[in-house]
Formats: structure tokens, C-alpha cells, sequence
């Protein structure tokens, strides 16, 4: 009796325990750092570990070669130009999302009919896979049987090669993505936007300040934090652009638009295997992302304080 | 962007979870199901996703039903690319199936990581007769000294023409060009034809073109131990000039374009010329191209030079002896003459076998006869060199790319020859 009674109250003792708040987020936190634990930190030390050694996939022959990989990126042209690349696309997109998403937002933020069909119109590309939209865009600008090279023919305008010139290519490629996820930056400014108490426009108006006076000087400093977060986070994401290279260039031409991942990629995957390599690229490039995604925090943070 | 943020530190993560999945997997036998009482099940990965896949299946399917050795092949098509990326990952992870189809260009840098087995013994077995075997497809599956993989398909490069814009740019469809300056010049025709008429075209990733070019014209990649580059020579500076000529210069053709955009130039019926192995005839025939095929041009009228390329058998070493035996029975069953027959004529294929190449119906249909000439005298490009694969990916289609954008042939040569030495040095 008197044994029952304890592994009652040892239960009972468990539950109140886990029952507290501060306890209870840990165990609805516990799935999410369970993921990141094995889908992002293990192997983010396993890939740190990688590239210390001379290793291809098959894993023969391995050796130690302590930072020879580090040293060898630094010799190797073509991954210093595919950081540059990357470097460039980011420039090219993060900038260009997040002002066509703002503006979009802004102006769709009033709610209508109109303006509600638009943004679930403008959404629409973000549900599609980026391998698809790549492979939509390349059919749609090929100079040989695209319909956009026909149409600018028809209007008697030269075709141009949108993914096939140099010079043109990282763009196209920048342009797509920024059609394909402006929706998502649209979505979180319109909620901030609208999270913004309509007061400060009267109060605006009643200073004598016109729509685009409102939207730089209430509307942007209102969403700030919004902002910041989509910056980071875009930065981020072009930092790590692969797919849509993969599909549309497949990193030409002439290695024009070939991004870091998808020379690591090339590197650790396809022949000759060089994982080792491969590994001591990624981790440099997750250096660059971390100081980026840093800075571009404590930039955002500052501009907060700033505004207030 | 936003929500591919996990999945996108991507290559970083898979990258190591190539080695979690190793430590995770390091003890578990192979993944292939097997058998319900005496049957043996043997799974089979290859890149067949054409019209060739469909014969395939069909084969594969007969032989399920009527092998008397209860072996059951379970076979799983992708696309060649999506084959060469899983492939390594899942050898490495203990997942790989019990045997593949796969290119023999490939094969060597397998082979020099241990990966592959020995398959000499299969010519040992009873019912196997080696001499049937034409002795250059054979020797395809050979890495030093040993048998690496018996041979399922050979090729080369052929070719086509069409013949509709043959006649409409005043040439004789019948008669096709024999030599590279005989193409040149019938390409320059047909592409004055307009209307988005292409001549020839040239792929970027070409490099079964150029490296046929490059061999008619003597130029050769290597030395003769293989160990460091010879394609620094006026021969190489040649084949780079002949192809800036025509595609830059001439303008016969585009710029830059892939292998897969040129196929479908040549079958939505606005290329004139092109160059490819007999996997196109399928859509040509598909598409209703009046068209025809031949051996492939030459550096000079009577030259017999081309490469012999092919796709064989292999095992990797992971597989256990008696799926290796119910593999060998799968494989003798291919390569018996009904079979090999069957996939020659449907497939518009080369035999290798010589009881195939006797069969009269397979020296009535003349696409085939056409291809078997030219196997006569293809040889291999460098078979063996494990380094092969690195060199055409990242030396000489960077390189074709180079010269057809109009880049200066001399500095794209020497730059490719060093890059070559690099590689052959290991760094």
C-alpha cells in the first residue's frame, strides 16, 4: 500500500513539475531543438570535422591534412569567383525583394476586394517548388522557342539570351527569384503595416504630410523590426541560392553564375568527390553568412533604437 | 527563400549527414528486399528514362516471369544525372542496389575507390559464351586486367541530318557529308534558310563531339602513361578553330547551347546537322523528321576513326555472392541473342553481341547496320582513367563553352592542358 502510494505521489510530483510554465517550454521547445540538433548542428560540426581531412564520398583513402583545404580555397579561382558570384546575386536580390515587397504591401495593405484577390495572386509563386519555376522561366525566355524572345520579335526588338549572356544571366536569374518570393516579404510587411495605429496617419494629415511623406517617415519607421527581419533572412537565403542556378544555367556560362553552394556541390558530389574540400567551402561560406547575418542584425537593431 | 532557410543550409548539412548516415547505417546490411522463400530479390538502378526504359521494363518484366533461377529484378529508372548523384551517396551509406547500369566513363573512378566488384567469373559461367562478345565491348568493362562490367548497350556518336532542309537549302538529302569541311559547308547552307533554321549545332557539354573532333584530327588529351596532358598541340588548336569558325564566326549555329536544347532543336525540325548517339531516333521517328543517319564524319574521306562509348552491368561491392549469382542470371539472360536482338531493333542500338549481328533482320534494318559498321572500328577514349569523368565535366566543356562563345583558342588550350595536369597531379 505504502509503495503505491509513493509511485503516486512520484508521479503526481513529475507532472506538477512539467506543469510549470517555465518548465513546459522546454518540452514544446523539445521537437524543435531536436531537429535543429541532428538536422543542423551535428551536421554542421560533422562538415567543420569533414574539412580537416583529405576524404572523398566513398570515404577511401582519408587523411588528416589539418587547414590544407582552407589553404587551397584561397588558390582556387573558381570557388573565390563563385563566392563573388554569390555576393553578386545577393546584391542583386535581397535589396530588390525586399523594396518590391514593401511597396507592394504598402499598397495593397488597405482591405478590398481588389487588393485581397491581388495578394493571394502575388502568393501564389511561393507555393510553387523554385525547380519548377526555373524550369518554367527557362522554356519561357529560350531564344528558340520561348514565348517572351517571341513576343519582343514580333515587336521587330532583338531576342535577347536571357540565361545564355553573361551579362544578363545572373540578373534573369535574380529577377525570377524576386517573382518567385516577393509574396512571402509582401505578406509579413502587410502585417506590420497593418498592425500600424491609424492615429499616426491623422495626425500626419493634420501636420500637412502627403502619402509618400507618410509612408518614409511613419509607415518605414513602424516597421523597422519587420524589415530587419526580412533583410536577414532574404540575405540569408540568397547567400545559399542553388536551386534555381542549377535548373536555369546550371552555373554558366562560362561559370558566370555559378553560386558557392553549387560549387560545393559540385565539388563533394560529382566527380572527383572531393567532400573534404567541399566541406572546408561550406564552412567558409557559413562564416561569410554568420558575420553577414550578424552585422545586417545589428545594423536593423541600431536603425530600431534610432527611430524611436 | 524564407521557408527553404533549413533546407537550404543544404549542401552544408548533407554534406556531413553523408557522414551521419554512415556512422547511423554502418552496421546494416544492404537495403535490397529479399526473398520470400527461394525467390531472391535484386534491386537494379540505371538512367534509361526514354523510350528505351519502356523496352527495358518490358524485358525486365519478361525475365521475372519466365527465369527458372526464382530471381525477381526490382529496378528503379531515373534520370542518368539523378543516377550519378545517389549512386556514391548511397554506396557510402550502405544503400546502393545490388547492381546498376551505368556508363563505362564513369566506372573507373568507382573501380579506384574500391566500390565495384570483379565480375570476370561471369564469363565462367556455364551457359556464357565469351567469344560471342565482340572483343571491344568486352574490353570496355576492363580496368587493369580485371572485369569491372559486362557490357548491356555500346554507341557512339553519329550522324543525322534532316532531310527536308537538306532539300529546301538545295542539297541532296541522300547524299550526306562525309568530312568535317564537307558539314561546314552544308551547314552554312541550310543556315541561310532563315526562319530560325539552325545548320549545326554544337553543344556546350559536347564533349562526345569534340573529343571524336579532336581524335580525327589527332589531336590526342593525354600522353601515353596517361599522366599528364597532351592536348597543347596544333592539332587540339585546329579542332578549337574549326568549331569557333562555324559556330561563332559563321554563325551556323547557337551560341550557347545545351545538349538537351539541341536535341529539340534537331527534333522540332529546325537543325540541319547534328551529331548524337542513337538515342535520338526515337523522338525523330516520334516527331516524324524525314531524316537519316550515318557514320560519323571524318578528317578526311576513308578515315575510320571513332569512339566507342557503352553502358554495362556492374556490382557494387556491397552485394552479397548469392545476389551476385542471381544477378549473373539476370545478366546471361540479356545477353542472349533474343534479347539482344530485341533491344537493337527497338531501340535503334549497335549489337556487340555476334550472334545479334548475324541475325538477318538486324542486317536488313539499315539504322542498325549503320551503327555496327562504325563499332567496327570505334575504340574506347582512354578507358580505365578514372580521371576521365573530372576532366570532361570541369576542363573540356568549360573549355567548349570558351570557344564557341568566340574566347581566343590558343589561351583556352593551354589554359585547359594546365587545368588537365592539375588534375591528372591530384591537386
Amino acid at each position: 500500500m505504502e509503495e503505491i502510494d509513493t509511485s503516486v505521489s512520484k508521479k503526481r510530483s513529475f507532472f506538477r513539475f512539467w506543469n510549470q510554465p517555465k518548465h513546459a517550454a522546454y518540452l514544446f521547445m523539445a521537437p524543435s531543438i531536436i531537429i535543429l540538433l541532428f538536422f543542423m548542428v551535428i551536421p554542421l560540426i560533422g562538415t567543420l570535422g569533414l574539412s580537416f581531412f583529405n576524404i572523398n564520398i566513398f570515404f577511401t583513402g582519408t587523411k588528416f591534412v589539418g587547414l590544407d583545404n582552407f589553404v587551397q580555397f584561397f588558390h582556387d579561382q573558381r570557388a573565390i569567383n563563385s563566392m563573388w558570384h554569390t555576393v553578386y546575386f545577393t546584391l542583386l536580390e535581397t535589396p530588390t525583394q525586399v523594396i518590391v515587397g514593401t511597396v507592394a504591401a504598402a499598397a495593397l495593405s488597405r482591405t478590398t476586394l481588389f487588393n485581397r484577390f491581388s495578394r493571394s495572386v502575388f502568393y501564389v509563386p511561393v507555393i510553387c517548388s523554385l525547380t519548377t519555376s526555373g524550369i518554367i522561366f527557362s522554356m519561357l525566355l529560350d531564344p528558340n522557342i520561348g514565348w517572351i524572345p517571341y513576343v519582343l520579335h514580333q515587336f521587330g526588338m532583338s531576342t535577347p539570351q536571357f540565361f545564355r549572356d553573361a551579362s544578363l544571366a545572373m540578373p534573369s536569374i535574380a529577377a525570377m527569384t524576386v517573382w518567385k518570393n516577393f509574396g512571402v516579404t509582401m505578406t509579413i510587411m502587410l502585417t506590420a503595416i497593418q498592425a500600424i495605429s491609424p492615429s499616426l496617419y491623422e495626425s500626419a494629415e493634420m501636420d500637412g504630410a502627403n502619402k509618400q511623406q507618410q509612408f518614409f517617415h511613419v509607415t518605414i519607421p513602424q516597421i523597422i523590426p519587420s524589415l530587419g527581419f526580412c533583410v536577414m533572412t532574404n540575405l540569408i537565403g540568397s547567400m545559399q541560392v542553388f536551386d534555381q542556378i542549377y535548373v536555369t544555367t546550371a552555373g554558366g556560362p562560362e561559370f558566370k553564375t555559378e553560386s558557392a553552394v553549387q560549387y560545393i556541390y559540385s565539388r563533394g558530389f560529382s566527380a572527383p568527390y572531393q567532400l573534404g574540400y567541399a566541406s572546408a567551402v561550406a564552412t567558409i561560406l557559413f562564416v561569410i553568412i554568420a558575420i553577414l547575418s550578424v552585422s545586417s542584425n545589428l545594423y536593423m537593431s541600431h536603425k530600431e533604437k534610432q527611430m524611436r | 527563400m524564407r521557408h527553404g532557410l533549413m533546407k537550404k543550409l543544404g549542401v552544408v548539412a548533407a554534406i556531413a549527414a553523408a557522414g551521419v548516415s554512415l556512422a547511423a547505417c554502418g552496421s546494416s546490411k544492404s537495403s535490397s528486399s529479399s526473398s520470400s522463400s527461394k525467390t531472391t530479390t535484386i534491386t537494379f538502378w540505371n538512367g534509361f528514362t526514354s523510350t528505351d526504359g519502356d523496352v527495358l521494363k518490358q524485358i525486365v518484366k519478361d525475365y521475372n516471369k519466365t527465369n527458372k533461377d526464382h530471381v525477381k529484378v526490382k529496378m528503379d529508372i531515373m534520370t542518368w544525372d539523378n543516377f550519378n548523384q545517389k549512386l556514391p551517396t548511397g554506396i557510402t551509406a550502405k544503400k546502393a542496389p545490388d547492381f546498376v547500369a551505368m556508363n563505362y566513363g564513369d566506372m573507373a573512378s568507382y573501380v579506384a575507390n574500391g566500390t565495384m566488384k570483379d565480375m570476370g567469373d561471369f564469363y565462367k559461367q556455364s551457359g556464357v559464351d565469351k567469344s560471342n562478345f565482340e572483343t571491344t565491348a568486352r574490353n570496355l568493362g576492363v580496368i587493369n586486367g580485371k572485369t569491372y562490367f559486362v557490357p548491356m548497350q555500346v554507341q557512339g556518336m553519329y550522324l543525322y541530318w534532316n532531310k527536308k532542309l537538306f532539300k529546301k537549302a538545295g542539297l541532296n538529302p541522300n547524299n550526306p557529308p562525309k568530312t568535317w569541311a564537307e558539314l561546314a559547308t552544308d551547314a552554312k547552307k541550310i543556315s541561310k534558310l532563315g526562319n530560325n533554321t539552325q545548320g549545326f549545332a554544337m553543344p556546350k557539354d559536347g564533349s562526345a563531339i569534340m573529343y571524336n573532333l579532336l581524335q580525327d584530327n589527332g589531336a590526342k588529351l593525354l600522353n601515353g602513361s596517361e599522366k599528364k596532358s597532351a592536348l597543347n598541340s596544333a592539332a587540339t588548336k585546329k579542332s578549337f578553330d574549326y568549331l569557333q569558325q562555324l559556330i561563332y564566326k559563321d554563325g551556323v549555329g547557337p551560341k550557347n547551347i545545351s545538349g538537351a536544347e539541341a536535341d529539340n532543336l534537331m527534333l522540332a525540325g529546325s537543325l540541319g546537322l547534328y551529331i548524337n548517339g542513337p538515342w535520338l531516333n526515337s523522338g525523330l521517328k516520334k516527331n516524324n523528321i524525314d531524316y537519316g543517319m550515318s557514320t560519323l564524319v571524318q578528317a578526311k574521306q576513308g578515315d575510320k576513326k571513332a569512339i566507342l562509348d557503352g553502358v554495362g552491368f556492374g556490382i557494387p561491392t556491397s552485394t552479397s555472392d548469392s545476389k551476385t549469382k542471381a544477378i549473373y542470371s539476370f545478366v546471361k539472360y540479356w545477353n542472349t541473342t533474343k534479347i539482344g536482338k530485341k533491344w537493337s531493333l527497338e531501340n535503334k542500338c549497335a549489337p556487340y553481341l555476334k550472334s545479334v549481328a548475324a541475325n538477318k533482320d538486324i542486317k536488313a534494318d539499315k539504322l542498325v547496320s549503320t551503327m555496327y559498321k562504325q563499332i567496327g572500328y570505334a575504340k574506347p577514349y582512354y578507358p580505365g582513367n578514372k580521371n576521365m569523368s573530372n576532366i570532361t565535366t570541369n576542363v573540356i566543356n568549360p573549355s567548349i563553352e570558351k570557344v564557341l562563345a568566340g574566347s581566343n583558342t590558343t589561351s583556352t588550350m593551354k589554359s585547359a592542358s594546365k587545368q588537365i595536369d592539375s588534375t591528372l597531379s591530384g591537386n
